[in-house]
């Protein structure tokens, strides 16, 4: 069990940065995600805290000791890889004995033939094999132990990876994208299977993914990092519903977040929300609208704005209408339930309502403002808690 | 309500028959594809190969009008030909010994050369340019620097006090002095082999080794690289041991197969037999024998290779 605190930590490959001082703590026990677009370091950022990369800038900790001048294997920690990195000349079996192999018996022991007459060796080997057997039979992969890794599926392929993983007890998990090579389905039930292991193993978990469906359904706090940077680590939820940075709102959540130039929504927002001062404060100002967080009215209700139906997709449980509304580029995505509201078709026209305290307002650098320093946005605050 | 009975109808019929001759045109493709293909193969390659079977039964001799069939008596002959066995002999120490060093060597330097990032293009050059050489011209360089007198290695030798040595004359240094030529030769071509085999070695492998401590030079090649190259190393073994049963240039340009018979390989034997002695039938058998030795080699190559270690 262990704490780690990343403090400052900066790298770069040539002359690209892709880590620009990032200081992080993870709580001992904290399923913690680290997810952003591919290239934002997030991987790095993994490999360090592995040792298998060495930081330019900055100190890792875990537990209670820095361990900068640490290789992987002395850190305590176990990886699991997107490749899943099975031996493939190996048995699961001997897979996942590697790490017990190379730190409980010593060189001579490893070697083939003299090494079974060192003394102690085959009371060493049978031990693993039991240890290697019980997290088997936990992880329900035990029948496969003979097996090689050519000749599993990629979710058995995927059990033996943390399998290996686990049979040492590390003091931290590693895993970089380990679900990503699987198919959608099998996806979803791994991706319980590890929320339950984490809750079984209570250790601390550090989980790479590009996958924000992911990150929010695993994770204690996710970490968003884009371009070598954290943006914002909080609980799935505040991440959803309370983001920093417009750069946070649009990467979390499915289908996106409906981002608007204030500027297209002058009048409706003057007339609607009362957005107090001049049209010289919305240059620049994005307003954001989650999908379920649009409804849709009749053409004319008050503090309403009119659109036009371009599109409508039905999920089953959803229905995602797509309305095109004057002075925008791209339609806006409403979710509804199918039952709910108006016949929808498209060409259909109708008009969106939506509550002030739903409006995400980004000002021209993408950050969030919240009350200060923009005194629309206090008319915004003020109205919704009216 | 009528009840219409079941008939096959006419289109029916006709789909049928559209298939079949959809059929036959894509079999008269492949004919016309393969064919040529196939008719060279069989030109070049299967009539000379039961040409040498038939001709190993005869007495021909090359040039000869006329010719008897005599069985398996050339096989007789060659069981009980002393030079024969001595040939043989020789080539398989010879094998035995230059195979594993150039395949051994040449795995060194290819994991030499992957270690350091430094002059790679460079190192891989000046392994692979004996490969590249003419055997012919390279051997005649071999014979200037191994002569007697005026060579550079007896000179170097004779700097440390060390008595002159006639390299290719001596039956003692014959051998190893021809297996040290075909080492530098075909050195390059077995590390060529490992350096591709090394760049399909996920470097994921390299980074789970290490987390999972298997990270000190020795125990990473045991537990990653060594086993992995497994499947190139057999390759490397059988493509460098066809080579080194086909040794033939390298004696024919320096030494004959002298002194005596000293250094004379199977290839050589045949090629003495058949066009210097005009026996053809008998350098037929003898043929006929190399000709099992390679499909031997071949046979074990795909049995092994077949059974190979998958990449996931």
């Amino acid at each position: 069990m262990a704490s780690i605190s990343l403090d400052g930590i900066g790298k770069s490959f040539g002359r690209t940065r892709v880590l620009k001082r990032i200081s992080l703590d993870i709580r001992d026990g904290e399923f913690l995600t680290l997810v952003g677009p591919s290239g934002c370091g997030k991987s790095t950022l993994l490999r360090i805290i592995a040792g298998l990369e060495l930081q330019d800038e900055g100190s890792v900790r875990i537990g209670d000791r820095a361990v900068d001048g640490l290789p992987p294997k002395a850190r305590d920690v176990a990886m699991v890889f997107q490749s899943y990195a099975l031996y493939p000349h190996m048995t699961v079996e001997r897979n996942m004995a590697v790490p017990l192999v190379m730190r409980r018996l010593g060189a001579l022991q490893r070697m083939p033939l003299v090494g079974r007459l060192a003394p102690g060796t085959e009371r060493m080997r049978a031990s693993i094999a039991a240890d290697v057997r019980k997290v088997a039979l936990a992880l329900g992969i035990e029948p496969l132990l003979a097996r090689k890794p050519g000749q599993l599926s990629g979710g058995q392929r995927q059990r033996v990876a943390v399998g290996r993983a686990m049979v040492r007890q590390p003091a931290v998990f590693l895993m970089d994208e380990p679900l990503s090579n699987l198919d959608a389905k099998l996806r979803v039930s791994m991706r319980a299977e590890i929320k339950e292991l984490h809750a079984k193993l209570g250790v601390t978990f550090v989980y790479v993914t590009h996958d924000q469906a992911e990150a929010m359904t695993l994770s204690d706090r996710v970490d968003l990092m884009i371009d070598g940077e954290l943006v914002q680590i909080a609980p799935p939820q505040v991440l959803y519903n309370d983001p920093d940075h417009v750069n946070v709102a649009a990467f979390v959540g499915s289908p996106s977040i409906n981002l608007v130039q204030a500027t297209a929504l002058s009048e409706w927002l003057a007339s609607a929300v009362r957005w107090a001062g001049d049209a010289g404060n919305l240059d620049g100002v994005t307003i954001g609208f989650r999908p379920e967080r649009l409804s849709i009215c009749n053409e004319g209700t008050a503090g309403s704005i009119a659109g036009r139906i371009r599109l409508v997709e039905h999920l089953g449980a959803d229905r995602y209408v797509h309305i095109d509304i004057a002075r925008t580029e791209r339609p806006l995505i409403v979710r509804t339930h199918p039952h709910d509201g108006p016949d929808l078709a498209p060409g259909a026209t109708i008009a969106l309502q939506a509550e002030p305290k739903d409006m995400l307002v980004f000002d021209a650098a993408g950050r969030r403002l919240r009350k200060r320093p923009c005194d629309a946005t206090e008319i915004l605050i003020a109205r919704s808690s009216a | 309500m009528t009840i219409v009975p079941y008939r096959r109808s006419v289109g029916h019929n006709a789909a049928i028959s559209a298939i079949g001759r959809r059929r036959t045109r894509d079999r008269q493709t492949a004919v016309m594809l393969a064919g040529p293909g196939i008719l060279l193969l069989f030109i070049l390659f299967i009539l000379p190969a039961i040409a040498v079977f038939a001709i190993a039964a005869t007495d021909w001799q090359l040039g000869a009008k006329s010719f008897s069939f005599v069985g398996l008596r050339n096989f007789e002959l060659l069981w009980q030909d002393a030079d024969f066995w001595h040939s043989m002999i020789n080539t398989l120490a010879f094998v035995s010994v230059c195979v594993p060093v150039t395949v051994g060597l040449g795995l060194i330097v290819a994991l030499l050369i992957e270690a350091e990032s430094g002059f790679r293009a460079f190192y891989r050059a000046v392994h692979f340019l004996p490969f590249m050489a003419t055997m012919a011209a390279a051997a005649i360089a071999w014979e200037s620097l191994l002569h007697p007198t005026i060579g550079l290695l007896n000179q170097i030798l004779r700097s440390f006090g060390v008595q002159d040595t006639n390299w290719l004359r001596d039956e003692n240094t014959v051998l190893p002095v021809l297996g040290a030529i075909f080492v530098w030769k075909n050195l390059g071509y077995a590390m060529l082999l490992f350096l591709a085999g090394l760049k399909t070695i996920p470097s994921d492998l390299y980074d789970a080794a290490e987390v999972d401590g298997a990270d000190g030079p020795l125990s990473r090649l045991a537990t990653v690289t060594l086993p992995l190259l497994g499947p190139i190393a057999m390759f490397a073994l059988v493509v460098v041991a066809l080579r080194a049963f086909e040794v033939f240039d390298i004696i024919k340009v320096l030494t004959q197969g002298g002194p005596g018979k000293a250094s004379e390989m199977l290839l050589y034997t045949l090629y003495v037999e058949s066009f210097e002695y005009l026996r053809t039938g008998y350098g037929a058998a003898v043929s006929v024998v190399f000709l099992l030795i390679v499909i031997g080699l071949t046979l074990l190559q795909v049995f092994v290779l077949d059974k190979r270690v998958h990449y996931q």
